[in-house]
């Protein structure tokens, strides 16, 4: 067998396999989206007895989904920039200052990652409440998402800073280059994938994060985990499940999509000036 | 606010927290007649009930209340371990956000009750109320509300009704008959470990009530591991309560231990066969429950006062017991609508005490299933 044979079989196998990686899962997903409650859907039938769109309707009117979708996709990019915010100053302090100790403030930093969540839940939404956050239940998260995830970007953005190359630096100033035209020919090339490295890891944490937007958020603020902890464990229905991960996979997928794309725009090989 | 008012705010919140001061609130119903407490509850209009299991068939269950009193329920979604973490978070709250805090009678075993909660004596006299369940005293402070036992789940169409297996020798007997047709699970749910647990008392004759560990206790389970060990080829082990019914529904296993509500719940949602049917056997199965309680900041303690009563009434239990194929939780209440008639629930059983409990569980998995 020639290699361009050889190469178009694998390409097709590969092919074959990733359509049926995504089309399997998501056409039982489907199917059992579709199962009417008046028969179930047993492991003898090949598919659903009856089905119809019940379970769609029902859980769109029915159940919380909306408003989650709405917090969570508000919460978590608005926690990722204010995140980033609060850590740059640090990660600025630690990137580009030598100073005794820093490696070891470096590792401070990272240190409140080892608490089990279950403490730093109960013991921060705690703190919260005697501060009286709880009169805006969305900032109270808000804040608390935002300082808590501060030890990821802390640590991303510090990396960065330390890849800023100082003769850009000067060669900016020397040129005459104001503060803030430094900071975006020499600073920001080499921050870029760093930052959006550190939007990206704090959001994720903040639409995946459960105990604190529930202690404080409950009962008014519904977050899009609280709405799967609660439909997906102790009270398990397959169609609903399924239904709930069809509608979730949307904004998931459009996310994937622009992200790829700000990867794309933010290659470090192209900022930094080598190939 | 200036940072110097912040760090000392946050210094007091952090010695607060230390402490753990559970300050008198300001929601006290003591000394208010019956009348004058539904009068109030009706001016708090509304009523937030934390609980952790099936919210959705519970919030249509709780507009017969809401119809009656005027008072609105909410039920926020969550999950068992997130509401015992916000209950925790928000004890020293002066006012907190939960009104009725429900939870299992495993889970209330870890709380401090007397300091968490109002006792609940201000509700009217109904001796048929329940406070202790599934091993747990709820004193003043926990009521009972949603009963519910193991027993087997069977499929008619594979099981001779006539002939149900009632003690280990018949399950042994079956087992042999029809190999690999019954299953049970250790873990995720208790319907497996109330099947072996009551084997192995009713086998080793030993008295389970009492927690104690001793060496003469657990030298006594040896004969009941061997029962399961001689006969390990014949059964099967499921990996939850959820997958013991789901196979029976879809015909590979003819029976399984099953909690009663839940096999009722997915049957009423369509998830698997209605015709699956159920029984206690006569050695008994373990039963347990659910209870609620008012934390002491509740910010409307009479509605939740109000909605306690009327949730642990003999009304409402019938209707639980209608609804849900729940064991009525007032002894008033009827309890014909169940999946076994009422003479089977004399068969039912309590948990082992702990921590004989767990002991039990380790060496049934190292002995038995460790073995397999």
């Amino acid at each position: 067998m020639t290699m361009s044979k050889l190469n178009k079989v694998l390409m097709i196998s590969l092919l074959v396999i990733c359509t049926l990686w995504l089309v399997v899962p998501f056409t039982m997903a489907v199917l059992w989206s579709l199962v009417d409650p008046s028969q179930p859907w047993t492991a003898d039938k090949l598919l659903p007895p009856a089905m119809s769109f019940y379970r769609w309707i029902d859980m769109w009117q029915n159940s919380s989904l909306k408003s989650a979708l709405f917090t969570s996709y508000a919460l978590a990019p608005s926690a990722a920039v204010l995140c980033l915010l609060l850590a740059a100053p640090t990660a600025f302090a630690l990137g580009r200052f030598k100073f005794p100790g820093r490696e070891v403030a470096k590792t401070l930093c990272l240190l409140p990652l080892v608490v089990p969540p279950f403490i730093t839940s109960i013991f921060f939404s705690s703190v919260l409440f005697q501060l009286g956050f709880t009169g805006w239940r969305f900032g109270a998260i808000l804040f608390a998402h935002a300082v808590l995830f501060l030890p990821y970007a802390i640590r991303i953005l510090t990396v960065s800073f330390e890849q800023v190359r100082q003769e850009h630096i000067d060669a900016a100033r020397d040129l005459g280059a104001s503060h803030w035209a430094r900071f975006r020919v020499a600073y920001l090339p080499a921050l870029k994938p760093g930052i959006f490295a550190a939007l990206l890891i704090v959001f994720i944490q903040s639409i995946e994060e459960f105990a604190i937007a529930f202690i404080v958020g409950s009962p008014s603020i519904v977050t899009i985990p609280t709405l799967l902890f609660s439909a997906l464990g102790q009270d398990f229905v397959r169609p609903n499940a399924a239904v709930l991960s069809l509608i979730l996979v949307v904004p998931n997928v459009i996310l994937m999509l622009v992200l790829e794309w700000l990867l794309k725009s933010a290659n470090p090989t192209l900022s930094s000036g080598k190939g | 606010m200036g940072g110097k008012s912040l760090l000392k705010r946050l210094l007091l919140t952090a010695a607060a927290l230390t402490v753990g001061t559970t300050a008198g609130f300001a929601n006290d119903l003591s000394g208010m007649s019956w009348d004058q407490i539904v009068s109030q509850a009706k001016e708090e209009g509304k009523v937030t009930w934390y609980v952790w299991h099936l919210k959705d068939d519970l919030r249509r269950a709780i507009q017969s209340f809401e119809e009656e009193y005027g008072i609105d329920v909410v039920i926020p979604e969550g999950t068992d371990t997130g509401n015992n973490e916000k209950l925790l978070a928000e004890r020293n709250r002066e006012t907190g956000d939960i009104d009725v805090f429900a939870a299992s009678s495993d889970a209330f075993q870890t709380l401090d009750a007397s300091a968490l909660f109002s006792p609940l004596t201000m509700l009217p006299e109904d001796d048929g109320r329940v406070s202790e369940f599934g091993g747990l005293d709820g004193g003043d402070y926990i009521r009972a509300y949603w009963g519910n036992q193991t027993g087997i789940a069977y499929d008619p169409a594979q099981v001779d009704e006539t002939a149900l297996p009632q003690t280990p020798e018949e399950i042994a007997q079956y087992w042999d008959a029809y190999p690999n047709k019954f299953g049970f699970n250790y873990q995720n749910g208790g319907s497996g470990p109330s099947f072996y647990q009551n084997v192995l008392r009713v086998i080793s004759g030993k008295d389970f009530s009492n927690g104690e560990v001793t060496d003469e206790k657990v030298s006594a389970l040896q004969s009941g591991f061997d029962f399961f060990n001689e006969h390990a080829e014949n059964y099967l082990i499921t990996t939850s309560n959820s997958d013991s019914i789901t196979r029976i529904s879809d015909g590979e296993l003819a029976m399984a231990p099953a909690w009663e509500d839940h096999l009722s719940g997915l049957q009423k949602r369509g998830q698997v066969r209605k015709d699956i049917k159920f029984y206690i056997p006569e050695m008994g199965m373990n039963g347990g429950g659910n209870g609620v309680a008012i934390p002491r900041n509740a910010e409307n303690p009479a509605a939740a006062a109000v909605f306690i009563n009327w949730l642990t009434s003999p009304e409402t239990q019938t209707a639980f017991n209608r609804d849900f194929g729940t064991a009525p939780m007032n002894e008033a209440a009827d309890d014909s609508f169940a999946l076994v008639p009422a003479a089977q629930r004399k068969f039912r059983a309590e948990w082992a005490a702990q921590p004989f409990q767990n002991k039990v569980a380790d060496l049934f998995i190292d002995n038995v299933i460790f073995e397999r």
